[in-house]
């Protein structure tokens, strides 16, 4: 009846509680009727004669076979866990959930942060993190702890052994029931550091590219934009000299309500003068990306003053149709800017060379749920079936001194603002630029 | 409507106009301010006396095709012609077609008003006494 494997520790046990009269305590496998092995554990005393030798056996014996089975089953997935834990391909490691001391890491995280295993235990995640990253991580371990999530991931930066940065995915989730406070978390590193550097040339090279393309555009408006700020610098001087002639006419009592008037518009010039000049430095000055919220109307406005005079001068009538009441938009306000100058400057160009007597711009925003749409529609000679798909690729132009950075630039500063940059001819004449742009709830989310 | 000599301005920019009727009104010299070049040939009469100041970049009909139309005309106003800076040879061509001066923004009030003031002009005297 008892399993061949377990007879002798069995006997073995038995012996010894007969001779030093401890009660005992074994499990054992016994054959059941049907032939398989259960687990039974006994408990028991022998009962002595007054001379003290064993005449019987008290005890109870139980099966214990679904508990041994649930022990065997976790032993097993314990060793799994030890030889996934070991021969994993990416950096895991295990941290105590209240300290975040490091337990234990594997090779792979070795590899990566440059410390051994014995180095890191004892070690906390707070140390070999970069200072910016911490207080995010503590928050999301916290949650973690309190069962508010049960994993979560954040991308942050390790310091290695040597001191240089490693860029990482950490994804972290508590080791065992979920129902308690985890006393471990296991943590898993992904390393990305190479990710991170190609997405920051890409981001450089579009910063890059955006400056050198706004200077082309302000090269190619340069006449245009003087004549702007000389005519409020002529109206200034003009007004000045008939402050001045007033003065000295009209000894010894200058005509002051006129003079107060006059000096006013002087004001008023000279602030115009000044915004032209700001709006140009603005999109000269070599700059970082620096992303607020602001209105899209505001960006139209902003780039239709600095085409103003060129429209007028090529007899193009500008109009804009502009919802009120629209939500903010999140991001770079010159790169948007920048991109309704091109659109609009792209279509002043398109009106140049047409002969046709409907010389018109119709700048739109409008709402389409959750995403604010800027149309640009002209009277212009438009474009060619063919190439309204190449148009917006760089250095594809239809114009002769064009470069076509223009709008190739554009539609990369409208797609890292995750909207979108598309034209289509319009049924009558001419073309319209259709861009899409998120709400800043959206961003945010 | 008008006999004595004026100073007539064709600019589109509304605060130029403004500020040069100031100039003028200061300088004590009787001036018309038009929008556009349409404007002051509706109601310009050729015997007015006078000169003529005119900015070169205007919509519709620009300043060289004003002074063109006007010495089809036959109207010897004498033009001061308006300009941003950079258009040479827009500059060659109105004074070629007769233009009196040639006048690059931003400008000298003073010599303007020196240039167009009617009691310094001998043209402006000259036709004003004949009148």
């Amino acid at each position: 009846m008892l399993h061949p494997d377990d007879k002798q520790r069995t006997q073995e046990l038995v012996r010894r509680h007969l001779k030093e009269n401890e009660p005992y305590d074994i499990d054992f496998r016994l054959r059941r009727k049907s032939g398989n092995f259960g687990w039974f554990q006994s408990r028991g005393q022998a009962i002595r004669n007054e001379l003290g030798q064993p005449t019987r056996m008290t005890g109870s014996i139980r099966d214990i076979t679904n508990r041994k089975q649930a022990e065997e089953a976790l032993r097993k997935s314990e060793e799994r866990f030890r030889s996934v834990f070991k021969q994993a391909g990416v950096a895991v490691g295990v941290v105590e959930s209240q300290t975040g001391r490091f337990v234990q890491i594997n090779s792979k995280y070795e590899e990566l942060i440059g410390y051994s295993n014995e180095e890191m235990t004892g070690k906390t995640w707070m140390e070999i993190s970069h200072p910016d990253d911490i207080e995010e991580d503590l928050e999301k371990s916290r949650d973690l702890n309190e069962g508010e999530i049960n994993r979560f991931s954040m991308e942050k930066r390790l310091i290695h052994k040597d001191g240089s940065l490693i860029w990482i995915n950490l994804t972290v989730s508590p080791i065992g029931n979920s129902q308690e406070i985890p006393e471990q978390h296991i943590v898993i590193v992904e390393d990305i550091t190479e990710r991170k550097r190609l997405e920051e040339e890409a981001h450089e090279h579009r910063e890059r590219l955006a400056h050198v393309t706004r200077l082309s555009t302000l090269g190619e408006m340069a006449t245009g934009l003087a004549h702007e700020i000389n005519q409020p610098l002529a109206g200034i001087g003009t007004y000045a000299s008939a402050c001045l002639l007033l003065l000295r006419a009209t000894d010894p009592f200058p005509e002051r309500e006129k003079l107060i008037d006059i000096l006013g518009k002087i004001e008023v010039q000279s602030r115009r003068a000044g915004e032209i000049i700001h709006g140009l430095r603005k999109l000269v000055a070599k700059r970082e990306s620096v992303h607020t919220s602001f209105s899209i109307n505001q960006s139209v406005d902003n780039a239709l003053a600095l085409t103003e005079s060129e429209a007028r001068t090529q007899d193009i009538h500008v109009r804009r149709e502009l919802a009120s009441d629209l939500p903010r938009i999140h991001g770079d306000e010159i790169q948007i800017e920048q991109v309704i100058l091109n659109l609009v400057c792209n279509a002043i160009e398109a009106l140049r060379e047409s002969e046709s007597n409907r010389r018109e711009i119709l700048v739109r925003t409008s709402q389409d749920e959750q995403l604010i749409v800027v149309d640009i529609c002209d009277t212009g000679p438009g474009i060619n079936a063919d190439d309204v798909e190449r148009v917006l690729d760089a250095f594809v132009s239809t114009k002769d001194e064009g470069m076509g950075l223009g709008l190739s630039i554009s539609r990369s500063i409208i797609e890292a603002h995750g909207g979108r940059l598309w034209v289509e001819p319009n049924p009558d004449c001419g073309v319209t630029f259709y861009v899409n742009l998120p709400t800043s709830q959206d961003a945010d989310s | 409507m008008t006999s004595e000599p004026t100073i007539f301005v064709v600019d589109d920019d509304p605060a130029m106009r403004e500020s040069l009727k100031c100039l003028f009104d200061a300088s004590g010299d009787r001036c018309q301010m038009y929008a556009s070049a349409e404007e002051f040939l509706k109601v310009y009469d050729p015997n007015w006396p006078g000169c003529l100041i005119l900015d070169l970049r205007m919509p519709g009909m620009n300043g060289l095709e004003l002074q063109e139309h006007l010495s089809e005309l036959n109207v010897a106003l004498p033009v001061i012609m308006f300009s941003a800076h950079g258009d040479i040879p827009a500059a060659v061509s109105a004074l070629q077609q007769g233009a009196m001066d040639f006048v690059q923004k931003p400008f000298d009030p003073n010599s303007l008003v020196g240039t167009c003031s009617c009691r310094d002009c001998a043209r402006c005297r000259t036709t004003h006494e004949i009148v």
